[in-house]
């Protein structure tokens, strides 16, 4: 059956004919490029590694807002707008209309960072640099993962209610919890577990596990370890010296999970509710 | 052959509110089916069922054989939906939303013959969120015509017509059920369904009141003939012999001083007979046959 891609084609022309579609993406690309041309006026010499030290903080918060922002209204949108009514009045099932959307609005993702990604590396490249070709392969893998891992996440939050406005809490909502407040609460846990005797001085392996498998901070483990790995810190990425599961490889197969999930999670949920 | 749609003991609730209460209808193919109500008599909850768009609370429903809730993808292909309370897509044309209905249906042709066939050719590269609610539901009219459907369901076809485009919607709608297609479609006004419908559904508070050609709702309703006949003189005497007359329901004067006679249509000679013979001259005779909108008021007032 073609029913998603017909869903997913439409979605593009959609995204990419509307002015804030266009003046979103193109943002977020020029933010990846404007990271590679100011990497090379700071430091000598420029790599990948300078690179994502530079734009880290800024991709930690911009990829997960453009990932949950192209993915919020994809579904609820539509839903209150009526058009929905109109998309299943055809042949599509429920399904063709989460995963077509899913991929739809993924390639605008795609697109968007591999071309900022892209475009940023050259200008690290060019004329000084050095871009070693599997540090810039796991540099945008990563973070293409965070943008599908949020996408994923909006969209199944946009199966969750017909309203739009409650739709805009649950995700701005999720936003604030995700990305500024949990990374920030490692304090916080480790005095509930002292409390509760369970930790004393540091937080024990398995609690930095579960902290840290929120979609931004196993982002930060993965690069810590495939893009900057000369970057030793504490707290969730313990680098090579702490335990397997919290390496990079478990890391990136946990971002694969933060997709599958709520990719699998908003179907189900949509495929069960009156419209 | 199955029939073109089949709903059987169909109940919808929303929480304590029933929208739909076991309903039984059949539609065979090639019939043209008008569904008539008032606003909220749960006509759009019953189509939208059809459509899961959403699910019953019980009972079952099939689109020549296909199951409306399981098989739901394979009952919609053989539709062309008109649905209520649809919105445009933003960012697309005229065009590219029948474009985007020919992909969904795997039919390939010209957009163009399509919005031409309902008259709205020359705004076919403009994006379709500046139509005017008329315009809007022409468009979405041509998308429910892509690939020749077996089944039209649409949803208050006319609303946001004007007199003209109504018509011409009838025409298209009695062109495609000469093709083969079956109509189903619903409405609140009343003339819409006499012009075109075979049989016509009166649904009242989630109920089908009646099902019935428009012909034998008029009989069932009684078939019957208000008369109003002016005389030259009248006595109450008159009237009494009038009234004692087979087949005569009532009499009584009107308060412009003529004769009313509720009365079977063949009665109409016996009772001008019976003037007749008494001396009485009759001077002017107007008839009044039951419209549908009475016979609708006297269906709804009685499953009240």
């Amino acid at each position: 059956m073609t029913g998603w891609s017909t869903v997913a084609r439409k979605d593009i022309r959609g995204l990419i004919g509307s002015r804030t579609g266009k003046a979103g993406t193109a943002f977020v690309a020029l933010v990846f490029v404007f990271g590679g041309y100011i990497v090379p006026t700071t430091t000598s010499d420029p790599t990948m590694t300078d690179y994502d030290g530079f734009i880290r903080g800024i991709v930690l918060f911009l990829v997960p807002l453009f990932g949950l922002l192209l993915g919020y209204r994809a579904v609820v949108g539509e839903r209150a707008a009526g058009r929905l009514t109109l998309t299943l009045s055809f042949p599509h099932s429920r399904a063709d209309i989460v995963f077509g959307k899913m991929v739809g609005r993924g390639l605008v993702l795609f697109v968007t960072i591999t071309v900022g990604i892209l475009g940023g590396a050259a200008l690290i490249e060019y004329p000084f640099g050095r871009v070693a070709l599997d540090r810039l392969v796991s540099y945008l893998g990563a973070t293409l993962l965070l943008g599908f891992a949020f996408l994923a996440v909006g969209i199944a939050l946009s199966t969750l209610t017909a309203s739009l406005r409650r739709a805009t809490v649950f995700t701005f909502g999720l936003f604030f919890l995700f990305v500024v407040a949990w990374p920030q609460l490692t304090g916080f846990f480790l005095q509930g577990l002292e409390y509760l005797n369970l930790a004393s001085d540091e937080l024990p392996n398995w609690a930095v596990f579960v902290h840290g498998a929120e979609p931004s901070m196993l982002y930060k483990r993965v690069l810590d370890t495939y893009v900057s790995p000369n970057k030793l810190t504490s707290g969730a990425a313990l680098g090579s010296a702490g335990p397997w599961y919290l390496q990079g490889g478990p890391a990136v197969w946990l971002l694969g999970c933060w997709i599958l999930l709520p990719a699998i999670g908003g179907y189900l949920q949509f495929r069960r509710t009156d419209l | 052959m199955p029939p073109a749609i089949q709903i059987h003991d169909v109940t919808k609730r929303f929480g304590s509110f029933t929208a739909v209460d076991r309903v039984d209808l059949q539609i065979e193919q090639g019939e043209v089916f008008g569904f008539l109500g008032h606003n909220g008599a749960g006509k759009s909850t019953l189509i939208n069922m059809l459509l899961d768009h959403i699910r019953p609370t019980a009972g079952d429903l099939e689109a020549f054989g296909a199951d409306c809730q399981t098989d739901s993808v394979e009952a919609r292909k053989h539709m062309g939906v008109l649905p209520d309370g649809y919105g445009v897509y933003s960012g697309l044309t005229g065009r590219q939303h029948v474009q985007f209905a020919m992909e969904s249906k795997g039919v390939d042709g010209e957009p163009l013959n399509l919005l031409d066939r309902v008259g709205i050719t020359e705004a076919a590269d403009r994006a379709a969120e500046g139509y005017s609610k008329g315009m809007t539901q022409r468009m979405v009219f041509a998308m429910a015509l892509v690939g020749e459907p077996d089944l039209l369901i649409l949803d208050e076809p006319t609303s946001g017509l004007d007199p003209a485009g109504a018509r011409s919607m009838r025409e298209i709608i009695l062109e495609e059920n000469e093709r083969g297609a079956t109509v189903f479609f619903s409405s609140h006004i009343l003339e819409q369904i006499e012009a075109v419908a075979d049989r016509v559904g009166i649904m009242h508070q989630g109920q089908l009141a009646a099902v019935d050609t428009i012909g034998g709702l008029r009989d069932m309703a009684g078939g019957e003939t208000r008369l109003l006949i002016a005389t030259d003189n009248l006595e109450d005497s008159h009237i009494d012999a009038v009234e004692a007359l087979d087949e005569v329901d009532q009499a009584g004067i009107t308060d412009e001083g003529r004769l009313a006679v509720t009365c079977a249509k063949d009665t109409k000679m016996d009772v001008l007979l019976a003037l007749d013979e008494r001396g009485v001259e009759v001077l002017d005779l107007t008839t009044e046959e039951a419209s549908l909108e009475d016979l609708f008021v006297e269906y709804t007032r009685r499953s009240e």
